[in-house]
């Protein structure tokens, strides 16, 4: 449950004091210029900066830990199967009857590049939201006119998930009052019933209340004509200079790769 | 006038169920209405009918002299502001002060107004502390007072409450009381559809009984002491109407429906009885 607040890490400092708008262009920005790289080295040091900027910011090692577990489901399996899917030199084979499969040199740096980009991206985005209250980081898409649809998306989601984490709970506290003893695992017949009439549950009672939830919008004469919104004060130039050099800082290992910056590098 | 008139109307949901089936009611400017009937008697759906999110399929409704059709709805929700039952349906907006400018912002009011709105509603729900806050992380009354912030804010000539009271605690539900008192004081119309007869008994002006998608009877309070009428729209009598008819000696012709007409009546006995003496001499003699 804490796992899923977007809780603001610490409390002061220059990251957590800067303009919102700002914050989320030179983060994405920062992610989408690394994504961009394919040099292992350069990878490296982007990662290297972006988790000292983390640490720098009051974000504990501990925590940026347990937010990479959580990518870990996604992208664990492409790691896995990566290093056997691209031909090359094969560094060693399984066989399985009658399959062969090597996992090759090119395959494990693939590996290496696509993780290397997950953790930065993912250690990116952390900062964003720990360094940012909720509402603000809301606030933020909506003034660098991001389309409504996507920030209503961001918003029910972290706004429903605590219902519907709630619901989950009730339901299994209602089920262990009946004696219901899960099931070591997931292959467990009876377990494994009731967890699929857990999930079916959930989606049909997610659907009525998002029914509900439309019909109280439009009771609230959603959809609006034209909505009025405050728009934020200038961001200040201080806040700017901070911003543009986490975004030049991946601009230079761009083109430190694209060769343009001339200098020695080990490749 | 009538504010709201509605006139036999029925509603088949998608799925086939026919939730309601010739019904019919009026609600006067400034009345406190409740709407009762068991679960399933269709309240919540005729409650949809009532700022145009469902529209009949026969008959019309009529509010403040508009019938509801799809081209009336935007302008009939801001006349009728509608409170769901469940909080977490209502209230989505990550802190109390979105949340509760999300209807203000659909009407295309300028900022001002829309804070001025928004503070006023705030105020009148006690929430003004609060605003800044989010709402997931708030008990269940609080969320509820926000929901009707959220509906306040609006300004609107109707206010409809579907089972307000439930799963409220005592002080939730005292503060609830205040604020509809609060409401009422000022002229607003406020319709609310539940079962709990006590409460009816105790806030309604007029009662509207429902059963099966059809009006079963429309009248004043009294109505809550028909027992024929009670038992066929499978409610039960007021608690304090259930002590007097177990004791017709207390009796004096109509049974109470409130506390206080209990109390009234139970004084004037002991003060006939006793001239003004002690109570527990009264009712060992009458039981």
């Amino acid at each position: 449950m804490k796992l899923l607040m977007p809780v603001c890490a610490g409390s002061d400092s220059a990251l957590h004091r800067m303009e919102p708008r700002v914050k989320v262009v030179s983060i994405f920005g920062f992610v989408a210029v690394v994504s961009s790289l394919s040099s292992k080295p350069l990878l490296v040091s982007a990662a290297v900066m972006i988790t000292a900027l983390a640490l720098i910011s009051g974000l504990g090692a501990g925590y940026l830990l347990r937010r990479l577990i959580l990518v870990l489901p996604f992208t664990g399996m492409v790691l896995l199967v990566l290093p056997f899917a691209v031909s090359g030199e094969a560094v060693f084979s399984l066989q399985f009857g009658y399959f062969h499969i090597a996992a090759t040199d090119q395959g494990f740096g693939r590996a290496a590049i696509l993780s290397l980009r997950v953790l930065t991206a993912v250690v990116a985005v952390n900062i964003l939201t720990a360094t940012t209250p909720f509402p603000d980081l809301m606030k933020a898409l909506r003034g660098l006119k991001i389309p409504e649809v996507f920030v209503q998306v961001l918003e029910f989601t972290v706004r429903y998930i605590f219902v519907l984490v709630d619901e989950v709970q009730r339901m299994k506290l209602a089920r262990k009052a009946r004696c219901f003893k899960a099931g070591r695992s997931i292959f467990d017949k009876g377990a494994f019933r009731t967890l699929g009439q857990l999930v079916g549950v959930l989606f049909v009672r997610s659907w009525e209340r998002g029914d509900r939830i439309y019909c109280a919008m439009l009771s609230r004469g959603y959809p609006a004509g034209a909505v009025v919104r405050e728009s934020g004060a200038r961001p200040g130039w201080g806040d700017l200079c901070r911003g543009s050099i986490i975004l030049m800082s991946a601009v230079c290992l761009r083109l430190f790769e694209s060769g343009a910056l001339q200098m020695a590098m080990p490749r | 006038m009538a504010i709201i008139e509605v006139d036999d109307i029925y509603y088949t949901y998608r799925d086939g169920t026919e939730a309601l089936r010739g019904l019919s009611l009026s609600v006067g400017e400034g009345e406190r209405v409740a709407l009762l009937g068991p679960n399933g008697a269709g309240k919540s759906t005729l409650l949809l009918h009532l700022n145009g999110i469902n529209i009949p399929s026969r008959g019309k409704v009529t509010i403040i002299g508009r019938e509801v059709n799809r081209k009336t709805g935007r302008w009939i929700r801001s006349q009728v502001g509608m409170v769901f039952q469940d909080p977490d349906d209502q209230v989505f907006s990550s802190t109390v002060w979105e949340d509760v400018a999300f209807g203000p912002q659909n009407m295309g009011l300028d900022v001002k107004e829309i804070e001025r709105r928004v503070a006023g509603a705030l105020e009148a729900a006690g929430m003004s502390e609060h605003r800044h806050k989010a709402p997931c992380l708030m008990s269940y009354g609080q969320k509820k007072r926000v929901a009707i912030a959220g509906v306040l804010a609006m300004k609107p000539r109707i206010i409809v409450l579907d089972e307000p009271m439930a799963f409220l605690d005592p002080k939730g539900r005292d503060s609830l009381m205040g604020i509809l008192n609060q409401l009422h004081s000022r002229g607003q119309t406020i319709v609310i559809a539940t079962h709990d007869v006590d409460f009816a008994a105790e806030w309604a002006d007029r009662v509207v009984i429902v059963k099966d998608g059809k009006t079963l009877a429309q009248g004043g309070r009294h109505l809550l002491q028909d027992i024929g009428l009670i038992e066929e729209a499978q409610l039960r009598l007021p608690v304090v109407s259930k002590i007097f008819q177990r004791l017709p000696g207390l009796n004096s012709g109509t049974l109470p429906l409130t506390v206080d007409e209990a109390v009234d009546i139970i004084r004037k006995l002991m003060d006939k009885d006793l001239g003004g003496g002690r109570s527990e001499a009264v009712l060992p003699r009458r039981s």
